[in-house]
């Protein structure tokens, strides 16, 4: 039982590992990120990397990814529209809110609540197609 | 009770961000470049594989239960 919930908690758990810990890491500029934040921050930029200034207004900075990929008529810039469209319709009035919303119950929540259902799937598959071979032999 | 879904919400919108430019900076690349490979590259990448897992497992369960 213990070994099942562990196996089935881990990717939760390892996430929550790399995410914590590139937090507390120092940044660039020597500091570990706060957390938690109250307003969405704003930083100058800098030509060296990207800051909050690249989330709030744009980045500037040149990509390394083909055009396709992380450009303004890529996937990236498709997306941020869409989510932008989907924020305005999500809570009328307060785009930015939405926009931030739309993200949350996307990239946080349902993206990966299906990709741990999946795994949970697999998972159980997997110790069903062994109980299967043991019966067998 | 809004304020505090507000105030989470904002935490961990904010935290998602930080984590995104923080590896952005520690690879050398772009913010963008971080969103795009994470959420248009691993992860489709990581949600087909699994899915592609899930079909050939069923697949083999039903075999060996149908044999």
């Amino acid at each position: 039982m213990a070994q099942k919930m562990f196996f089935g908690l881990l990717p939760v758990l390892l996430t929550a590992l790399v995410f914590t810990a590139v937090l507390m890491a120092r940044g660039p500029d020597g500091h570990a990120t706060p957390f938690p934040r109250r307003t969405i921050p704003h930083e100058a930029f800098q030509p060296d990397r990207c800051t909050w200034s690249c989330h709030n207004h744009g980045c500037e900075h040149a990509p390394r990814l083909p055009d396709w990929l992380s450009g303004d008529a890529g996937l990236f810039g498709w997306a941020v529209r869409a989510l932008h469209r989907g924020g305005s319709l999500l809570l009328p009035g307060h785009p930015r809110e939405g926009y931030g919303l739309i993200n949350l119950l996307i990239f946080c929540v349902l993206w990966p609540a299906a990709m741990w259902g999946l795994y949970l799937v697999a998972v159980g598959q997997r110790r069903q197609l062994r109980a299967l071979r043991r019966v067998r032999r | 009770m809004s304020a505090f879904f507000l105030r989470g919400g904002i935490a961990i919108y904010a935290a998602c961000v930080d984590f995104l430019l923080k590896v952005a900076a520690s690879l050398g690349i772009t913010y963008r470049d971080a969103n795009a490979a994470l959420f248009f590259l691993i992860w489709p990448v990581v949600t087909a594989l699994l899915v592609l897992i899930v079909l050939a497992q069923a697949w083999m369960l039903h075999r060996r239960r149908s044999s």
